[in-house]
């Protein structure tokens, strides 16, 4: 074994499992290479700083920004009010109504923990008083939090569309139709898991009086944003970078304006969060492009390819092999960083088998909204069991048929190519 | 000091965000009404960059940063907190110290060297300026939790 597979086999590792910031065990892995490798370290920091002067990145920010000031802003309760109203007179909906409000959500946040505590602090305290067992209350809500990441705009996706060099536009269109079909899923699993939980869940006597109709109009800036972003989007009146602060711009008009909830002191809050995420974020990717690109010079992805090509020959059991990998990096590492880090292994193995990048790109997120539910780390967990006031631990298991659902969802999207493929190319023959 | 230095970290980073978002928004705005503005897609980039340098010094005070603790927090249980923090206070010392000395090495040969923006005439080098400013400020963040953990055996939140 060489310097190089050293450091990246031993040295990495160890620097992540000692709990080091991600972006520090990026770089010092980046550096280290450069060192034995005899590169001219001055090179390094150009690198980091190349990593950020990438135009789509600066969607990242944006889109956190957007999100935050929607929360703040109240435009949450009037999407669950819509579907409380459509199915709250069902006894054991309740389930159904918080999937349904997440995936209208994610449509808006682009983050998963941003939904499960957005729709999650309304939804968890109403199903518990409903008689939903709350193990249930916290699990259904933690998992309709996965679909922020898959449902356009997503943040995960914007990377992946960076190192893989593909359309952010087409991959925003490619996981909207296995985004559906999933909280499809989910929702069925959940009304059907509330029916055979044995708890007498009553229906919902908090519905609104108001007409479904009224309700959709009262709501009708809070629904037409996601028009409004992707919509101009495909018509091509701005980019997605451009939609993003659009997107801050229409929020901070509609919740100054319409709702009138925004304070400056929640305004403020809403810039430190997506001055705090976005910056932990934007560092790990600036490192992580001086540790792509050593690892690109020293022809790693490469020999990954080989190792592979020694193994199968097929591209479904590499599609299976490199899923079971993900499952279990994303059970201890967070869903952007394992983007960052294995995206540029990754991209060039699957092309190397002729898998559509654009369609591997769902799988991956399809993949680590797995990991978004499975402890250690299982981000949407923590979220939802605090809202609950329960043990982590209980909502983990609570959430074993929903992480079961994920994993359907994952296989269908590995197996038809077309649910993700289809948008895309529809829209492209379109213009 | 600290809660000034943290003000000061969070006003300038969200002027960065809020400058970025204003300048790449004027940029739609000028796109439909057909106006001549070239420079506002440069002014985006330049104020991302130093928001993210200025953003990445304060998540470090705030300690947001992302990292993989669920083995580190047994190691905790095992030898308790103090070896643990040591170990990263020190290593992040180091890595900060070297991108300060690099980052200041290519501004200074960015002055001589420049790297003109097409657009706005700004020199590119510069923004090494804001990336060694903010990994100062870490280095000198850490280099206090450091003499904090050995004067005092645990840190602050």
């Amino acid at each position: 074994m060489n310097d190089v597979y050293l450091i990246l086999l031993v040295l990495f590792p160890l620097l992540l499992v000692l709990g080091l910031p991600i972006y520090v065990a990026l770089g010092i892995v980046g550096l280290s290479i450069s060192y034995v490798t005899d590169a001219p370290l001055v090179f390094a920091t150009q690198n980091v700083l190349n990593g950020l002067d990438k135009f789509a990145l600066l969607a990242i920010p944006s889109f956190i920004l957007a999100g935050n000031i929607m929360e703040k802003g109240g435009i949450t309760g009037d999407i669950i009010n819509i579907f409380r109203h459509a199915f709250g007179h069902i006894a054991g909906s309740l389930g159904l109504v918080t999937i349904f409000a997440c995936m209208f959500f994610a449509a808006i946040s682009g983050s998963g923990p941003g939904t499960v505590a957005a729709i999650g602090a309304i939804m968890i305290p109403a199903m518990i008083k409903y008689g939903y067992p709350p193990t249930y209350a916290a699990s259904v809500s933690a998992t309709g939090g996965t679909l922020g990441v898959m449902i356009p705009p997503s943040n995960p996706l914007i990377i992946y569309g960076i190192i893989a060099n593909v359309s952010i536009a087409d991959l925003f269109a490619a996981g909207m139709v296995p985004g559906i079909m999933t909280a499809l899923l989910l929702a069925i699993v959940a009304y059907i898991l509330a029916r055979r939980s044995g708890a007498v869940m009553k229906a919902d006597t908090e519905r609104s009086e108001h007409s479904i109709w009224r309700l959709i109009w009262k709501a009708k800036f809070a629904l037409f944003l996601p028009v409004f972003i992707l919509g101009g989007i495909y018509s091509g009146i701005f980019t997605p970078v451009e939609a993003s602060v659009c997107a801050v711009v229409y929020a901070l008009i509609v919740s100054v304006l319409v709702y009138r909830q925004l304070t400056w002191k929640s305004l403020t809050e809403a810039f430190e969060n997506a001055v705090k995420l976005g910056g932990a974020l934007m560092i790990i990717v600036a490192c992580s492009t001086l540790f792509a690109t050593t690892i690109t010079l020293q022809r790693i992805p490469q020999d990954v390819v080989q190792a592979f090509g020694g193994v199968t020959e097929s591209a479904i059991v590499v599609l299976l092999l490199i899923c079971a990998l993900l499952i279990v990096i994303g059970t201890f590492m967070e869903t952007i960083s394992a983007v960052i880090i294995l995206g540029p292994i990754l991209v060039p193995l699957v092309k190397s088998y002729g898998i559509d990048p654009l369609h591997f790109g769902i799988i991956l997120i399809v993949t680590i909204e797995i990991a978004f539910l499975t402890p250690p780390l299982g981000v949407n967990l923590f979220v939802a069991s605090q809202i609950a006031n329960i043990k982590f631990e209980k909502v983990a298991l609570a959430i074993l048929p929903f992480v079961f659902t994920l994993i359907v969802s994952m296989l269908i999207v590995i197996f038809f190519p077309s649910i993700s493929l289809w948008l895309p190319e529809t829209i492209r023959s379109m213009r | 000091m600290r809660t000034i230095l943290s003000k000061f970290l969070l006003g300038i980073a969200m002027f960065g965000l809020a400058l970025m978002v204003a300048s790449l928004f004027l940029q739609v705005i000028s796109r439909e009404f057909r106006w001549a503005v070239d420079w506002t897609e440069e002014l985006g980039r330049f104020a991302f960059i130093s928001m993210v340098f200025v953003a990445t010094a304060y998540g470090t005070m705030k300690r947001s940063h992302l990292s993989v603790t669920v083995f580190s927090d047994l190691m905790i249980l095992r030898f308790g907190p103090r070896p643990i923090h040591i170990l990263h206070t020190a290593i992040t010392l180091g890595f900060a110290g070297l991108m300060i000395y690099f980052s200041a090495q290519n501004f200074v040969d960015g002055l001589r060297y420049p790297n003109i923006s097409p657009a706005i005439g700004f020199n590119q080098n510069i923004l090494f300026l804001p990336m060694c400013i903010g990994f100062i400020i870490i280095f000198l963040l850490h280099l206090r939790d450091l003499s904090t953990l050995i004067l005092k055996g645990s840190l602050d939140e």
